[in-house]
């Protein structure tokens, strides 16, 4: 009857869902899934900033210094997670630095590490008997289409402006998709350049390959948008960054504007009922 | 004469859609994309518009018009071009001439308004026919700005995972 087999769990302040095909074997799913979340969690304990002696609170404090990482436990991790916020302050003009977050700027990875503890979560997944599966980590997808390639999965795009309904659905084989906006948390996103709240755009979804890029790139396409030319920045910036990396982008703005880039199309679904209603190239 | 200023209007349209981003993120204050000496009523209203790229507008029909008198031999005046449908969307223009030179552009009909409606517009006849309500959509997950702990309960997520469950 169940088409798909799901789990939850609420961690890392959000809700995490794990889906497969509901022909899965029920063990294997909730060892594979118990697996996945555990190492959220863990994720969690290491980098959450809201945990006064973890491990990324001593960094922010200066209890932890980058130096002695070498000898720590978490250090890998906590180094992978340092050098993909350098990547992505670079990609990204500044826009996005988890060492210049909010007002007073300090130390926060936050938004790069969701991406990236799912991307993990979802290959422990795969290594735990689930070829074809979806991980969505609090609205960040991580999707793998396992030995069905000719069955893509539906990921539809919450329309910011209308709770309860979706702006789009793309057809993703294997890959992520992001979305990052200000609906559910408020104008959360700061401008490190600036120390202005993100609010020219409301909602900005990234998708391509891998979710801890995704994940940071929506971040900082939203992170651009301060300011009367911050949509238009962060539009041009999405498109360069298509051309750069693949990764394609869809914006709504506070009006409830949509734009995209060009490569997105080959994504979307098309119902019949549009498929006459547009005569334009 | 009418003939080449109205080709001349339809190419300038797809011109200053092309250059539309940057035009704007040179915060022109006569910037051709914005309308700004249009007829009352003319310009698209800011945000909003998005879900009725076809409406009708109250500028010129289609077949363009200019001013009275401002079509003559003079070379001078203000030309409404006729709506050109580009890739961007129905787009209409209108051109001040002066001395036979177009000096300046102005955007009655676009399909959307705003700040940078232009890029933005050709997503939206596509993207808006496909608002699709989540339980006729038959989708498999959604993407969504983070959602809190309390947020996901409302979520079309969680509707998801429940009929799943």
């Amino acid at each position: 009857m169940t088409a798909v087999r799901t789990a939850t769990d609420h961690v890392m302040g959000t809700v995490v869902s794990l889906s497969a095909p509901g022909t899965t074997d029920p063990a294997l799913f909730q060892a594979a899934a118990t697996a996945a979340f555990a190492h959220l969690h863990h994720i969690d304990e290491v980098f959450s900033p809201f945990k006064p002696d973890s491990p990324i609170s001593r960094i922010r404090d200066g209890r932890l210094p980058l130096t002695a990482l070498a000898d720590h436990p978490e250090g890998p991790g906590i180094r992978e997670v340092l050098h993909l916020c350098e990547q992505l302050k670079q990609d990204s003009d500044g826009a996005f630095d988890a060492w210049a977050v909010g007002d007073p700027p300090h130390f926060d990875p936050c938004g790069a590490v969701k991406g990236w503890a799912a991307e993990r979560a979802s290959a422990l997944a795969i290594a735990h008997g689930l070829p074809r599966h979806v991980l969505n980590a609090g609205g960040d997808v991580r999707l793998h289409s396992g030995h069905d390639p000719a069955a893509p999965w539906r990921v539809g795009i919450t329309d910011p402006h209308h709770p309860g309904t979706v702006l789009t659905v793309l057809q993703v084989h294997d890959g992520a998709v992001a979305t990052s906006g200000t609906t559910e948390r408020g104008a959360h996103v700061f401008d490190p350049r600036t120390a202005r709240p993100a609010t020219g755009l409301a909602q900005v979804t990234v998708t391509g390959p891998d979710l801890t890029l995704a994940d940071g790139y929506a971040t900082a396409a939203l992170a651009m948008t301060t300011g009367p030319d911050g949509p238009v920045t962060a539009h041009a910036w999405l498109d360069d960054l298509a051309h750069r990396t693949g990764y394609q982008a869809l914006t709504v703005d506070p009006q409830g504007a949509t734009w995209y880039t060009s490569g997105l199309p080959e994504l979307l679904t098309r119902p019949a009922a549009s498929a006459s209603t547009s005569a334009r190239g | 004469m009418r003939k080449t200023t109205m080709a001349l209007l339809a190419t300038s349209a797809g011109l200053a859609l092309v250059i539309g981003a940057k035009v704007e993120s040179a915060t022109s204050p006569h910037s051709a994309l914005v309308a700004t000496s249009g007829p009352p009523g003319a310009q698209s209203p800011a945000g909003g518009s998005s879900t009725n790229p076809g409406a009708p507008t109250a500028a010129a029909p289609s077949g363009g018009t200019s001013t009275p008198g401002s079509a003559g031999a003079s070379a001078g005046g203000r030309f409404t071009g006729s709506v050109v449908d580009t890739r961007y969307g129905p787009v209409q223009v209108q051109a001040v001439l002066t001395a036979g030179k177009i000096t300046d552009i102005t955007v009655l009909q676009q399909t959307t308004g705003g700040h940078s409606s232009q890029i933005d517009s050709y997503a939206l006849p596509q993207l808006k026919a496909e608002a699709l309500q989540a339980q006729s959509a038959n989708i498999d997950v959604v993407s969504g700005a983070t959602y809190t702990s309390d947020g996901y309960a409302q979520s079309l997520q969680a509707a998801l995972d429940a009929a799943h469950r």
